[in-house]
């Protein structure tokens, strides 16, 4: 296998902007290392001065690339057949003002917005009554309804930390909130990827 | 004649409310996501006796209007696991999970979506202690 090059490309790969792409970035190399020496830091032409994109490399651009170089060279695509590069602005690390404006105003709303929910939730599927039908269900007499009441309010706190795995746990299973963010992210990034593809 | 009719209706209508009523719950992911957080998948047949339990005796409770006649504490460790379960399956509803990817990825805040979860918990007991405390919501 003196003169052929294995290449793998990966699914994508995420850089900040102004950052170079080398071959070695998009994709994995089985082949002799004299070879790999050469062709590894080979510039990947992309543009990479606007933020938050999302730009495809199809293997075809990749073999060329490495074709001018060693023009006798045989490349093997064993992997995807494209390689998607999310270009992220640098995120500062400290929040700054702005942010924390849009924070305590969207935690606001949802504050607001989930009490007002719930309240909702009570009055259109009569909470109450069934409230009252366990007071004397249980106790055979009209206790004050607040034995019921409060701790069943604290309960619905309790029952939202749990389901989204608030509290610290050892070795706990990504939450669904985790899993929800996952997924929209896979689909922004596979319809950038389609919408691409159709302007190449 | 008529008592087979009802019967029959009984039966029926119960049927349907029953495999709604456990498809509600574990299509939400409640079950699925409790099973996780207490790490017993392996005893799934248990959480199933459990809701067809918990169906069956509240329903007759209900109907019958049976009393036990017990100390007003078992009342709020009721109350306290009812509202448990209320708080998941309003977490659970897909217009939360669905709302806030889209809108913390849109103004850019991913890494504070915690914070978002502490504002709706508190939210939720505000309100509702609001809507049992102040008079006048029923």
């Amino acid at each position: 296998m003196d003169n052929k090059i294995y290449l793998q490309l990966k699914k994508h790969i995420s850089i900040r902007s102004g950052q170079t792409v080398f071959l070695h970035d998009v994709a994995d190399l089985l082949c002799p290392v004299d070879i790999k020496k050469k062709i590894k830091k080979l510039v990947i032409p992309i543009d990479n001065s606007r933020d938050n994109i999302t730009t495809t490399i199809n293997v075809i651009e990749i073999i060329e690339i490495i074709n001018k170089i060693l023009p006798q060279a045989v490349v093997i695509s064993v992997g995807e057949k494209q390689v998607s590069i999310i270009i992220n602005k640098e995120e500062s690390k400290k929040i700054d003002f702005i942010n924390l404006i849009k924070l305590a105003i969207t935690c606001f709303l949802l504050f607001v917005g989930s009490g007002l929910a719930i309240m909702y939730f009570h009055a259109d599927v009569n909470m109450h009554q069934v409230h009252e039908t366990l007071i004397i269900a249980i106790t055979g007499e009209s206790t004050s309804p607040y034995w019921i009441n409060i701790p069943y309010s604290i309960g619905i706190g309790l029952g939202i930390a749990l389901f989204f795995g608030i509290f610290p746990m050892k070795n706990k299973n990504p939450d669904p909130l985790e899993i929800e963010m996952f997924k929209y992210e896979k689909d922004v990034n596979s319809y950038l990827e389609n919408s691409n593809e159709k302007s190449d | 004649m008529n008592k087979f009719l009802l019967i029959a209706l009984g039966l029926s209508g119960g049927a349907i409310v029953g495999t709604g009523i456990s498809a509600f719950i574990t299509v939400l992911g409640v079950l699925v996501r409790v099973m996780d957080l207490s790490k017993t998948q392996r005893y799934g047949y248990v959480y199933k006796i459990a809701i067809l339990l918990g169906s069956l005796v509240s329903t007759y409770i209900y109907i019958f209007e049976l009393s036990i006649k017990a100390n007003p504490v078992w009342l709020s460790i009721v109350g306290l696991f009812m509202g448990v379960f209320v708080g998941m399956v309003a977490s659970a509803l897909a217009e939360t999970l669905d709302v806030l990817p889209f809108t913390s990825t849109n103004i850019g805040i991913n890494r504070w979506i915690y914070l978002w979860i502490i504002a709706l918990i508190f939210g939720k007991i505000i309100g509702s202690i609001i809507y049992w405390t102040v008079p006048g919501f029923y």
